[in-house]
């Protein structure tokens, strides 16, 4: 792909633009039902192209490299139709790429050998479990060129494994486990496999749990999955058009004082790491919010302008899309109370692990009502066994904003660091 | 575009020495545009390809991805070493099919390809007026979306099979504030065919502001246990997740357990209970002219007199389970690999009337419009749009979030009545399942009255 001639003939043609290009390959191995399924390949390039003339902004993306003249021609023609916006778009900074410790071979073989040991290690305990295993190995590039002079290249590599166990009963009842990581480097994976059957043993007794107002520990998946509902509210995008819950109220503690979340763009061996954001932004650490007070947003160029703010660097797009503010390394800081202690403090409770149903949570009010897809029940503070049937329900706001306690233990995923967290007061329905 | 290159794809195809491969390859033009109250967020367009190469041998799969097509010898030469890689097993085979040729044109009424932008950008105009015409109206949104594409697919028992399809749709969401009630409301219309599907949809537009004003008075439901009618909406996705999925053979078909709970001619339902999958249905959003392994789609009973009666099928699932391929492989895209998809999937209409139905709740809930669900195939939740109280058979208060759930087995035993109304839904969302979302499908069916449902919400 000719990028620079395309650069050449934007800066002839239009007011500002910039030109995102990438390409990449991935290399999944799959296990499924317990044996080797398949081995792929996926390889994929384009490039995106957004552009001003007479003050107005146009998009167009292909992936032919035959059309790229045509994409552009395109992007130039709908630019007449856009909306008006000047966009300061960031000229080149002094920042230079991490020092990861990228994967040097991905051997087919000694990864299918992982596959099967993980496998074995599930299957040891629990004949019956129906296994997946997914390890893939990926690498490409990406290319960002701007009217502003910013030109900037990085090569990337990232290894990922997911293992998960399906159980299924006379009954139909099912257990489904699975845990994940990723680095820029290939690791062993017998950890994820043996954390699994641990959880099958946890989850194999079931319990009855009552209705009404329980203390609920929420695992770091679960809490993942409950940050996620409301991160959205931290977008400059989302703040702009007033449809944050968090509008207005930057610089104001809105949640309990033990809880701090940072975004770090910088973690070495993190595939989410960066030094320049995808709009050519210099990337640092932020914390969003520090002691419950929210102390920053992220954004991308076009909202920060729109807000009148600097730019925070989270810009995030693929070839086929406009750029989107998105978190990199999501830290929330650890407390001090073992997780064990945490059972302890909840004493007759639950412990959330699954949710089924999160996803269609009011974001904006933070009402949400889900299944418990896994939870166990605790009582005098020991785990009890699985508890089914049942939902929690309440408001993400208002749970965040009451008594919590974070756990010191956490789990490190990429860059990202989650502990569980216990809440005091908690609707279930069982 | 595609067909200058059919020739050579097919010898290098022929060429490969294993049981089965095939190719499928898309080219697609696209146009978007986002209106955010009165800004534009986004006037794009986008020209695509895509390419993949499957291959079966012993047991054995590869496939791989592309999108430069003519690199195609060299990718079809890695799946090939990438077979090797694995250990025959004699178990494993594939269903077999005839040939299949086709080639499909398809005619619409208003090319969107041919209409302006400016004429696609003064319809959004004229739908956001209608969806903020309202004092507390905080927000709204209005998207367009159009793609047109041509597919082939070919594979090693001689199959040709192009076609090309327009898919156009609309998405309106207007938010309603109140002090700190935040209450969002989301339509999409979308489906094959041309501009007029999209151009005269004032009435939905309307729907839309006129709901999310009225959920700011809606009430929060009181969890428990309740009778419950869905309403056609409610009905499809009911049967899409909750037993629609359980059908997929490949949840079934590696795993005993399963296979000893879904076994054909089981009664899982009562005997007026009856559903259908079917991707002929061709003004719907989950129809397809031909799956993506080169098979035609059926119309399979799924429960028949509510008892277990078909399943759906891929070829792999199909020789697995010594059944009939049903049609229903299906990829996202070209460049994903097929597994078992649903696409259109309703139950029939009943006996009753939807008059009939609430005579017989005394104290429940009607569950309207849906704004999502999800199943690990033993449990579901789900959450309509809003729903009102139900009172000796009369429709009573506005209420909100409400979230259905429950165990999919003991809740089709709970199904009491049907009414005889049934309509279909797809939009411009779609399905999720193993990473490929969203695949446009549709479902549908009457009013369906349910006992004792699982609603979550404060004690």
């Amino acid at each position: 792909m000719n990028i620079d001639k395309l650069k050449d003939r934007l800066k002839k043609e239009t007011g500002w633009f910039d030109i995102y290009y990438s390409e990449s390959k991935s290399y999944p191995v799959k296990f499924e039902h317990s044996v080797l399924e398949e081995v792929n390949e996926y390889e994929d390039s384009g490039v995106g192209i957004r552009l001003n003339k007479n003050g107005k902004t146009g998009f167009s993306y292909t992936n032919n490299s035959e059309l790229i003249e045509k994409a552009a021609d395109k992007a130039i023609e709908l630019s007449a139709f856009g909306e008006k916006e000047h966009l300061a778009l960031p000229g080149k900074t002094d920042a230079v790429n991490l020092k990861h410790e990228y994967w040097k071979t991905f051997d087919k073989k000694t990864e299918i050998a992982k596959g099967t040991r993980a496998i074995e290690i599930i299957k040891e305990k629990f004949p019956h479990a129906d296994v997946t295993v997914q390890i893939s190995a990926g690498e490409g590039s990406r290319r960002l060129i701007n009217s502003e002079g910013a030109d900037y290249s990085e090569e990337y590599k990232y290894y990922s494994s997911y293992v998960s166990a399906l159980l299924v009963d006379e009954s139909g009842s099912r257990l489904d486990i699975g845990y994940s990581d990723v680095s820029t480097d290939v690791f062993k994976i017998d950890f994820l496999a043996e954390k699994i059957a641990a959880e099958l043993q946890l989850a194999s007794q079931v319990c009855d749990a009552a209705s009404g107002k329980v203390p609920v520990i929420f695992t770091p998946d679960a809490f993942a999955a409950m940050l996620s509902i409301i991160l959205s509210g931290f977008n400059a995008k989302q703040i702009y058009k007033k449809l944050s819950p968090f509008y207005g109220k930057i610089g104001n503690r809105e949640f309990n004082e033990k809880l701090t979340i940072t975004d770090d763009p910088l973690i070495i061996n993190s595939p989410s790491s960066y030094t320049v954001d995808d709009e050519g932004v210099k990337a640092g650490k932020r914390n969003i919010i520090k002691n419950g007070v929210i102390e920053n947003i992220i954004s991308d160029v076009k909202y920060a302008s729109l807000l009148n703010i600097e730019p925070s660097g989270n810009s995030s797009r693929n070839y086929g899309g406009l750029p989107h503010a998105n978190f990199s390394n999501l830290i929330v800081e650890p407390g001090t109370t073992s997780f064990k202690d945490l059972c302890s403090r909840a004493g007759n409770g639950i412990i959330a692990d699954q949710f089924l149903g999160l996803g269609q949570s009011n974001t904006l009010t933070g009402d949400f009502s889900a299944n418990l897809n896994l939870a166990y029940l605790v009582k005098n503070g020991e785990i009890q066994g699985r508890i089914k049937d049942c939902m929690v329900s309440g408001n993400i706001f208002e749970m965040l904003k009451n008594s919590i306690e974070i756990s010191s233990d956490f789990v490190s995923k990429g860059g990202s660091i989650i502990p569980y967290i216990l809440f005091e007061n908690i609707n279930l329905t069982a | 575009m595609l067909l200058t290159k059919i020739e050579e794809i097919r010898r290098i195809l022929m060429s490969l020495n294993c049981e089965f491969a095939d190719v499928r390859f898309t080219t697609a033009d696209s146009s978007s545009i986002v209106l955010s109250n009165d800004e534009i967020e986004n006037m794009g367009s986008g020209i695509s390809q895509a390419g993949s190469i499957r291959i079966f041998d012993k047991g054995r799969w590869s496939f791989t991805s592309f999108n430069d097509f003519s690199g195609f010898e060299k990718f079809a030469r890695a799946g090939m070493e990438n077979i090797g890689y694995m250990s025959p097993d004699a178990a494993k085979g594939l269903m077999s099919a005839l040939p299949l040729k086709m080639n499909k044109v398809t005619d619409v009424q208003i090319d969107f390809t041919s209409v302006g932008i400016d004429e696609k950008y003064q319809m959004l105009c004229r739908y956001n007026r209608i969806l903020k015409n309202h004092e507390k109206i905080e927000r709204t949104s209005v998207l367009y979306r159009d793609v047109h594409s041509d597919y082939c697919y070919l594979n090693t028992e001689g199959s040709e099979i192009t076609y090309d399809k327009y898919f156009c749709g609309v998405a309106f969401t207007s938010v309603a504030k109140n002090g700190t009630d935040i209450q969002p409301f989301h339509e999409s219309i979308a489906g094959y065919g041309g501009f007029e599907l999209v151009n005269n949809q004032d009435s939905a537009a309307e729907n839309v502001i006129k709901t999310a004003v009225e959920m700011l008075s809606a009430e929060q439901v009181k969890g428990g246990e309740y009778d419950v009618i869905l309403d056609q909406r409610m009905a499809g996705v009911f049967i899409h997740e909750a037993f629609g999925h359980l059908s997929e053979a490949d949840f079934v078909c590696n795993n005993d357990r399963m296979k000893s709970v879904m076994v054909l001619g089981k009664k899982f339902a009562p005997e007026f209970f009856n559903v259908i999958d079917d991707g002929n249905i061709e003004n719907t959003t989950g129809y397809i002219p031909a799956d993506d392994e080169g098979i035609l789609p059926e119309k399979t009973y799924l429960i028949k007199d509510g008892k277990l009666n078909a399943r759906l099928h891929s070829r792999e699932t199909a020789n697995m389970m010594k059944e009939n391929v049903t049609g229903n492989g299906r990829a996202i895209s070209a460049g994903a690999k097929p597994i078992v998809r649903m696409t259109n999937t309703y139950i029939e209409n009943g006996q009753n009337t939807k008059e009939e139905l609430f005579e017989n709740v005394k104290d429940g809930i009607y569950a309207v419009n849906f704004h999502g669900g999800q199943t690990n195939l033993e449990m579901f939740t789900f959450s309509s749009a809003y729903g009102y109280e139900i009172k000796d058979g009369k429709i009573g208060k506005l209420l909100k979030n409400v979230v259905l759930t429950g165990n999919v087995f003991e809740t089709l035993k709970n199904i009491k009545m049907l009414a005889n109304d049934r309509e279909m839904y797809g939009g411009l969302g779609g399905c999720g399942k193993m990473g490929q979302s969203p695949l446009p499908v549709a479902m549908g069916g009457p009013h369906v009255l349910i006992e004792k449902v699982l609603i979550g919400g404060n004690q």
